[in-house]
């Protein structure tokens, strides 16, 4: 009786902290999963934050709970053969492509508590693909052409962007996933690419 | 109630007074400190020595994994990941495979690989650094920066072609825009990019303890995919320049330190830092000490 209150009342305590809906693949997950208290008590926390605005510290600190960063979504989800793992977005040459869309954070397209799993554009390949040339191209229409096009929303038609769904990419046009079938993918309410997967979260831990 | 009135209420007083001995006086530890303590190593000197290890351990796995492997009948592919493909990884993706755990650690140590003439034109240098690149291809020299927006320094190295496996590979590409690529020619860019100006000793060794366990890990990839061949080859601790042989996780990181530790040891001791005889580096001065 008093194992199932507490655990009444923490799935409570979740549900009313929780600003939304947990996203596909993470229902089992405690809230401090992912929410850790920051290091120390609230008045060193508030001191530690004084003394940066003061100028005597160089970096503020969380207060009450650590910000939600990239290194803990890692920690469960790696995947060693990424396809556009967020360190490359580090590399001088993506400063536009930060400018726009902040791809170097996994927060940026990954959302929590939103009611929707992958709340961006289908077309933001655009920002660092303009320069795409495929010499011996095996699709029927050429990668360049669709650039040209700029038909940015065929992209994940075809490829699953972190490159972890076990599948054949498809070579031919007329056959890729349409932008409807995308967006209920990025809402989480279907599966477009295929339920088998290279690495499965917390499998792979180094 | 007006501001002054405000300060004058005794009560007014009294909370500030509380606040400020809350805030101030009897203050608590201050929240990890951020201190870097003894004498600070620029940042370009850390850089530069990562990036001769770098190279030294690009070299191992490109001439004596890539190069002599294939002569012996392994195989290495660019598309390695694929289920259905049993290959290697090829030398760039070595190096990923390296950055991409370096990103995994909590030390914000990034690693990278471009070029003006990549076979991927995803990894074409855009922007300023397309500017150093071409700098660089004239003057040949590692280009020092800082990336404004995120904070970082950032350090260019040429990635100059030094074993041949790199140039045939490169010239016989079907996508590669270059095919004339020969022994010396700079063919990219290794950047690297930190936060800090400044590393403390400890922060130093524990830079290259991790590019080596990156390579570790790396090459522990690599031989998920060679080990497909072990009915043809032995995992051993011989080389395929010995013969049918895939030198085990262990054998490839002994290698490993002792072709880095003579150049490293040797450019820690011009560095002139008081050494804490870290345990990190214990196996890496060890091994320098037995090939002096």
């Amino acid at each position: 009786m008093f194992g199932f209150i507490s655990y009444s009342s923490a799935e409570m305590g979740a549900w009313i902290h929780s600003p939304g809906k947990i996203n596909l693949g993470h229902e089992k997950l405690a809230c401090n999963a992912c929410h850790e208290k920051a290091e120390g008590s609230y008045r060193q926390q508030i001191q530690a934050n004084l003394q940066y605005l003061i100028g005597k510290r160089k970096l503020p600190t969380d207060i009450g709970h650590k910000k939600v960063r990239s290194s803990m979504c890692l920690n469960c989800h790696k995947n060693p053969k990424d396809k556009h793992p967020i360190y490359r977005f580090l590399e001088p040459r993506f400063t536009e492509a930060r400018k726009k869309i902040a791809p170097q954070h996994c927060q940026s397209c990954h959302f929590e508590h939103q009611n929707i799993r992958i709340p961006v554009k289908v077309n933001f390949c655009k920002h660092c693909h303009q320069k795409l040339r495929i010499k011996k191209d095996p699709i029927d229409v050429p990668h360049h052409y669709l650039v040209k096009l700029k038909q940015w929303k065929t992209c994940l038609g075809c490829h699953d962007f972190h490159g972890n769904h076990i599948m054949k990419t498809n070579k031919e046009i007329d056959n890729r996933y349409k932008n409807e079938e995308i967006r209920q993918y990025f809402k989480g309410e279907r599966q477009i690419y295929s339920d088998k997967k290279q690495y499965k979260a917390k499998d792979n831990v180094i | 109630m007006s501001f002054s009135n405000l300060l004058n209420s005794k009560f007014t007083l009294f909370v500030l007074t509380i606040i400020a001995i809350y805030l101030f006086i009897d203050a608590p530890p201050p929240l990890g400190t951020e201190l870097k303590t003894g004498k600070l190593i620029p940042i370009e000197s850390a850089l530069r020595i990562l990036n001769k290890e770098n190279e030294i351990i690009r070299h191992l796995y490109t001439k004596e994994i890539v190069g002599h492997g294939k002569k012996q009948g392994l195989k290495f592919d660019e598309n390695w990941e694929r289920e259905e493909i049993h290959a290697g990884l090829l030398p760039a993706q070595f190096l990923r495979m390296t950055a991409n755990y370096l990103q995994r650690s909590e030390l914000p140590l990034g690693l990278f690989l471009g070029s003006n003439e990549a076979i991927n034109k995803s990894n074409l240098f855009e922007g300023a650094q397309l500017r150093q690149y071409k700098e660089m291809l004239t003057d040949q020299k590692p280009k020092f920066s800082y990336i404004e927006d995120i904070s970082r320094y950032s350090f260019m190295f040429p990635d100059v072609a030094s074993v041949k496996p790199c140039i045939s590979c490169h010239n016989k590409h079907k996508e590669s825009p270059k095919t004339d690529w020969k022994i010396g020619d700079i063919m990219g860019a290794t950047t690297w990019i930190y936060p800090d100006k400044t590393v403390t000793y400890d922060e130093l060794i524990t830079m290259i303890s991790l590019l080596h366990k990156g390579a570790e890990y790396a090459y522990s990839q690599a031989l998920l995919e060679l080990g497909y061949f072990e009915g043809d080859f032995s995992i051993a601790h011989k080389w395929p320049r010995e013969g049918k042989f895939i030198p085990s996780a262990e054998e490839f990181a002994k290698e490993l330190r002792l072709r880095t530790a003579p150049i490293t040891f040797s450019s820690i001791e011009q560095l002139n830092v008081p050494q804490n005889s870290s345990p990190t580096l214990v196996p890496t001065i060890e091994l320098a000490l037995e090939i002096k």
